[in-house]
């Protein structure tokens, strides 16, 4: 017993040691968890607070550009209205009878990214509304280039959002035309581009073609933007492609976003969780 | 006296390093996977007779607040707490010609430039080494780990190197 506390008085450094690392390791690996609490992330008060102060310095600087893209994603909305109501005075009125079914299934709210890094390999944002303003975990976030990430945490006036440009991310994304999906992920490197996984090599892929996000998941509407392919070649294991992706959004230009509530993501998640084991 | 004086200055070295870190540094793209850290210099600048056991639990407070800051959970800690625990074996490592005194806060004017160079970029390799490899426990990427870890290294030890010779002193903490 004696030698133990000898041991013990004369390890006091190497044992502090182990234990800091040890209650580090806990929080590494728990993450996941971690990042859906809003407190001990910069979604809390005082750091979201400290962002807002020195984005709202930084922000000025990009306005000619902010301003471009609305003007262009104007432009779009207006010819799609346009057409919508062309193809809508086409139908006889009887077709529309019914049209509790073509209800809003989403429902946009606006926010701003007030903390955002684009050169870590776990970068994350934070975005200036919070459960106040409707927002709550797992929302999509989109800006009018494309996605941006998903809500991984909300405090009352800040959230914190999971972007694509991490290295934890994971987006489901098909290629237009042809419909192979496949695993949108990002390897640290730079913030434009990400990595398309699971496209198998014998779907017909060129240089150009469009990334949309699938609908596989509850969170996203199917078809957003999310990039063009713009690297290809096949796996060394063979069998699938390597293929690069230029993401739609500049993250670091990154101002104004949409937040998206999905009216039946809770309906669609519960039912998919109730499926044992897929 | 000198006490007071050094934790003054730590506290201030603290403060301003991690407001630098979280304001301007963290905001500015380095163009590249590249992220220094300036905060470490807190860590480094303890002086020499801190103990082993005190330096890491100021080293765990400090990446504990950093991590909440960048949403990495426990992965500052972790390299901070290694870099404390590192520390003397590091000094030994370096003996330095004249024996240094307890209170004396390492620094190019108390050690010597060409002295804290070698300090610092050891410290910041063991600490980006293991921040970088932590960070990427759940999806490991060979190539753009090693790019950041490098350019990191480099950006790093040239900011706290930096920030070291800018630092303003007391006059009774120079050591002549």
């Amino acid at each position: 017993m004696n030698n133990f506390f000898k041991f013990i008085v004369r390890h006091t450094a190497v044992i502090v040691f182990l234990i800091l690392e040890a209650l580090a390791a806990v929080l590494v690996f728990r993450c996941n968890d971690y990042h859906r609490s809003a407190y001990l992330s910069s979604a809390n008060v005082v750091t979201g607070t400290i962002f807002r102060a020195t984005s709202s310095v930084g922000r000025y600087f990009g306005l000619a550009e902010a301003n471009e893209a609305l003007v262009r994603q104007n432009l779009e909305l207006t010819h799609e209205v346009e057409a919508l109501r062309a193809a809508l005075n086409a139908l006889p009125d009887t077709l529309l009878a019914d049209t509790s079914a073509l209800g809003n299934r989403y429902s946009y709210r606006r926010a701003r990214a007030v903390g955002i890094t684009v050169s870590k390999s776990r970068n994350m944002i934070t975005i200036d509304e919070g459960s106040d303003a409707g927002l709550r975990q797992d929302m999509a976030v989109v800006n009018s280039e494309g996605v941006v990430g998903l809500v991984s945490a909300v405090s009352s006036h800040f959230a914190l959002v999971l972007p694509l440009i991490n290295t934890s991310s994971h987006l489901s994304v098909k290629l237009k035309g042809t419909n192979h999906r496949g695993q949108l992920l990002w390897d640290g490197g730079s913030y434009r581009d990400a990595i398309l996984s699971d496209i198998p090599e014998h779907a017909v892929v060129e240089i150009g073609d469009t990334v949309l996000t699938s609908g596989a998941s509850a969170f996203f509407p199917e078809g957003l933007m999310v990039g063009v392919v713009n690297s290809l070649e096949p796996d060394r294991n063979g069998g699938f492609y390597d293929i690069g992706v230029r993401l739609a959004v500049d993250f670091n230009a990154l101002y104004d976003v949409q937040v998206i509530e999905c009216s039946d993501a809770d309906e669609r998640v519960g039912l998919e969780a109730s499926v044992p084991d897929k | 006296m000198n006490n007071t004086a050094n934790l003054i200055s730590l506290f201030v070295i603290l403060l301003v390093s991690l407001l630098l870190q979280v304001v301007v540094i963290d905001n500015i793209d380095f163009l590249g996977p590249c992220n220094p850290f300036l905060y470490i210099v807190f860590i480094m600048a303890v002086p020499f007779g801190c103990s082993q056991i005190s330096l890491m639990l100021m080293a765990a407070a400090v990446g504990f607040v950093v991590d909440m800051v960048s949403d990495t959970p426990g992965m500052h800690m972790a390299s901070c707490v290694l870099i404390a625990f590192v520390r003397q074996y590091v000094l030994r490592l370096l003996a330095f010609r004249s024996a240094y005194k307890d209170d004396d806060m390492p620094g190019a004017s108390t050690c010597g430039s060409l002295w804290f160079f070698k300090y610092t970029l050891i410290m910041v390799s063991v600490h980006h080494v293991a921040l970088f490899l932590i960070e990427q426990f759940d999806s490991f990427y060979l190539w753009p780990t090693l790019l950041r870890i490098v350019l990191s290294i480099v950006a790093s030890s040239a900011l706290i190197v930096f920030f070291d010779m800018a630092r303003p002193r007391s006059a009774g903490s120079l050591a002549d």
